[in-house]
């Protein structure tokens, strides 16, 4: 009976393990075809030899992604957009959260309600647009970080995770006569870092492939996100109806070494940081914190 | 208790804080409401008329961002044409020149946005006939027809009453519209290498052009004998040639669905032939509609005998070059072998119109949007705009601009099309149209070809009549018929078994006409003869 058991869930890990394997390819096996295509010379691509390896290796597309200094600009851009809006984000989103996790807090069901409407109901395009405007934020850095500052859902995960630590732990801290913001800083934010490195992630990450709102409310180029750019790249790729309509003006299209080669600068960065947030990703910091 | 009343009064307090706060932001917003709009474009409000020569009047034109700068130019908003026009433009009538760039692949939709926000810049334009429809509709638009009369007679003289009557809607001048130079639709080719291998002339005829894929298909089984592109659109030389024209009155060339043109039968009974003999790839229903990377790739591989393409497209989307440097043998001949009873070969042309200029009615600046346009029309200014410098970018050849082939040409021309909007394509001569098309060959490696596709395609071109009003059954039910025609029945007929074809093809166009053809058939009839009757 005991080996019968021992054998299925053998069975099960394997079949698991297949699935989960056959997954994470269908993730991972676009990426590795861009890549190739990426360092493949053009000839080859649009006679469709490329699948999995390079043919014709040369780093000519990286080169001129390299060497244009728009998109270099871009890219720095980004990063520092990324860091502001991430910062700004989770400070935001923690000092929002934790008040709304306090018993005492009158009116907290109503505040809680008011940022829940929000995710359910929003102003649309064009209210949002003139609201911008009015806030004299268009075409600055800040509309890029401000409108988005606190993702309802995110800030009601953080609620949940400051609620679930344990009330004593507070209390504690309390007689020794720390304040709130002592309890926040010291106590609370650091036995959380799991969550707050997530949802770090999630915003960074967010705001890092976000390009529509720049599109709308961006009219300077020196405001333009990497992934702005990017995109007008890849459907500068569906030319051939605007070469018609424009009477062949459009020019030759972007090549798909050139587009592959973009893509891959627009996102290598971004999964750089996975591993640095990873060491974060802990349980159990609080197992035994309060003893029965 | 005392603690009680005390948060209560906390609770109070914020609660008349964040009223007086919002109180405050709506105060400032009707207050500043005036210094808003003027603000950022700098005096838009300012009466011109009063004291034009004060303060400079701003004048704000989109611009098409297509992300294409090369490494090195300059910025698309700070450059030669730039400056060429605030230096020459601008700065002689008081005008400080601000450009708007909008990528070019979400050119409507935000343009959408900044028509709905009142804040399009006052010259604003897109290919979309659908959108300026709708614009006209919920009165967006400024009538330009009164500021044409006073200040745009180069621009009448160069666009021409044909060109200018595509701006009319409703019977107003809503728009402006810019003249297209190159009216070529589609175009055929043949592999020149596969004809000379196999010592067969280059075909003429319809019945030849049949004998040639019938010689390919033996000689490369492999191979598709008429690869390319098989869908409604690009067969219409083909379809064309199979009308008999004297049958066909201008009337109905404008009403009737091109299923029931005579002879339109016959065009798909030879069709269904070549595809039940394995002339044309058997797979062409998977290319419709969609994009034609597969087309492209067996154009590389030299797979496709000869095919119908948009005109000139083996060059600018660079698969003829690809092509080439595979095979270096691979040589391309532009063909025009669809020949119908006369002994013509008409094939269908693009209407002369290009993008829609439009100034939203929000805009104070339509006077000087029309001037803008009417000095962008003189004959120096064309050719400085599309052209650049005299020597750095382009130089004269027999009193004709040509541009040279160097990285200053490069880097500047390389979105000359978005600065002289009143043009679609390089315009270099008004009386010879060869020299207009040899201009517009953007690749010199391929020049003969480019010309040689872009003349054919043009021969016996056929343009369909039109209505000025709106066809309201078409608005509603043509979207569905042109998918219906274009994906089903087209594949329907010319996959059929040959001895079905006949059953098939009358049920088909039976239903067509049942399901909406008719009604728009009618209606267009009505409109046409109330207009040219």
């Amino acid at each position: 009976m005991n080996t019968a058991n021992t054998v299925n869930s053998k069975i099960v890990d394997v079949v698991l393990m297949i699935i989960i394997g056959l997954i994470s390819l269908l993730c991972l096996l676009p990426m590795v075809h861009l890549l190739a295509v990426s360092f493949s010379s053009n000839g080859a691509i649009m006679a469709g030899k490329v699948s999995l390896l390079p043919i014709g290796f040369n780093f000519t597309a990286y080169k001129s992604v390299f060497m244009h200094s728009a998109m270099v600009k871009s890219l720095f851009f980004s990063i520092f957009l990324v860091a502001l809006y991430t910062l700004v984000a989770m400070g935001m989103t923690i000092i929002a959260a934790y008040p709304l996790t306090k018993q005492k807090l009158r009116g907290r069901n109503f505040f809680l309600l008011f940022i829940v409407l929000t995710m359910f109901f929003s102003g649309g395009l064009i209210p949002d647009y003139l609201l911008m405007r009015e806030l004299y934020l268009l075409d600055t850095i800040w509309v890029l970080v401000l409108p988005g500052a606190i993702s309802a859902f995110y800030l009601i995960i953080l609620k949940t995770f400051f609620s679930s630590i344990p009330l004593e732990l507070e209390e504690s801290a309390r007689m020794d006569g720390a304040s709130h913001f002592r309890i926040l800083w010291s106590i609370i934010l650091p036995l959380s870092l799991p969550s707050v490195a997530t949802l770090s992630l999630f915003y960074a990450v967010g705001r890092w492939n976000g390009f529509q709102d720049a599109l709308i409310y961006i009219n300077s180029q020196e405001l333009y996100p990497i992934q702005l750019k990017l995109y007008a790249l890849v459907i500068s790729g569906q030319a051939n109806d605007m070469s018609i309509m424009e009477a062949q003006n459009a020019g030759a299209p972007v090549p798909q070494s050139l587009k592959a080669a973009s893509i891959m600068f627009g996102t290598v960065p971004i999964l750089l940081v996975y591993p640095f947030i990873q060491r974060y990703f802990i349980s159990g910091v609080m197992i035994g914190a309060v003893k029965g | 208790m005392r603690k009680k009343q005390q948060k209560w009064f906390t609770v109070l307090l914020a609660v008349l804080l964040v009223g007086s706060i919002l109180a405050g932001c709506s105060g400032d917003k009707s207050n500043n409401k005036p210094a808003n709009t003027s603000n950022p474009s700098s005096g838009a409000t300012d009466k011109p008329k009063d004291e034009p020569k004060k303060d400079p009047v701003t004048l704000k034109i989109e611009l098409f961002d297509r992300n294409n700068t090369p490494a090195g130019a300059d910025p698309i908003t700070n450059n030669f044409f730039t400056k060429y026009i605030q230096e020459n433009f601008g700065d002689p009538n008081n005008i400080k020149i601000e450009w708007v760039t909008v990528p070019r692949s979400e050119e409507v939709d935000k343009l959408n946005v900044l028509m709905a926000a009142n804040q399009a810049p006052d010259l604003v334009f897109t290919y979309d006939t659908q959108t300026v429809e709708r614009y006209v509709k919920d009165g967006g638009l400024t009538d330009l027809g009164p500021y044409i009369e006073e200040h745009g007679q180069n621009l009448k003289r160069v666009l021409g009453d044909n060109v200018m009557s595509y701006g009319v809607f409703e019977g107003k001048q809503y728009s402006i519209v810019a003249k297209r130079v190159i009216e070529a639709q589609v175009s055929t080719f043949i592999r020149q290498d596969w004809l000379d291998e196999l010592s067969l002339p280059v075909p003429k005829t319809t019945e030849e052009f049949y004998n040639t894929l019938v010689e390919f298909k033996k000689a490369k089984p492999n191979a598709f004998a008429y690869g390319g592109q098989t869908d409604f659109f690009h067969m219409s030389p083909f379809r064309y040639s199979f009308w008999e024209w004297d049958k066909i009155t201008d009337e109905d060339l404008f009403a009737n669905p091109d299923w029931v043109m005579p002879g339109n039968k016959e065009a798909f009974r030879f069709l269904n032939k070549l595809y039940n003999e394995g002339l044309i790839d058997k797979d062409f229903p998977l290319g419709i509609g969609k994009d034609t990377n597969q087309f492209q790739k067996n154009m590389v591989n030299s797979l496709i005998g000869a095919a119908t393409t948009n005109t000139n497209e083996p060059v600018y989307m660079g698969y003829l070059a690809e092509m080439t440097k595979a095979d270096p043998k691979a040589k391309l001949t532009v063909i025009d072998p669809f020949t119908d009873v006369r002994g013509k070969t008409p094939k269908p042309m693009y209407t002369p119109n290009g993008i829609y200029i439009i100034v939203p009615k929000k805009s104070e600046r339509a006077a000087e949007v029309v001037k803008y346009l009417d000095w962008m029309s003189q004959p120096e200014n064309i050719v400085r705009l599309q052209n650049g410098t005299e020597g750095e970018t382009f130089e004269y050849v027999d009193g004709v601009p040509k541009t040279l082939d160097n990285d200053a040409t490069k880097n500047l021309l390389y979105n000359y099309f978005d600065y002289c909007i009143i043009l679609n394509g390089k315009y270099v001569s008004n009386e010879d149209n060869l020299l207009n098309i040899a201009a517009n060959a953007s690749d010199p490696t391929y020049k003969d070809f480019t010309i040689a596709s872009i003349d054919t395609g043009s021969k016996d071109g056929v343009v369909k009549p039109r209505v000025l009003a709106t066809i309201e059954s078409e608005v509603k039910l043509g979207t569905m018929l042109k998918k219906k025609s274009e994906e089903d029945m087209f594949v329907k007929i010319v996959t059929a078994k040959p001895d079905k074809f006949d059953v098939v093809y009358d049920a088909e166009v039976a239903d067509y006409m049942k399901v909406g053809g008719q009604e728009v058939m009618d209606e267009k009839k009505a409109k046409y003869q109330a207009e040219y009757k």
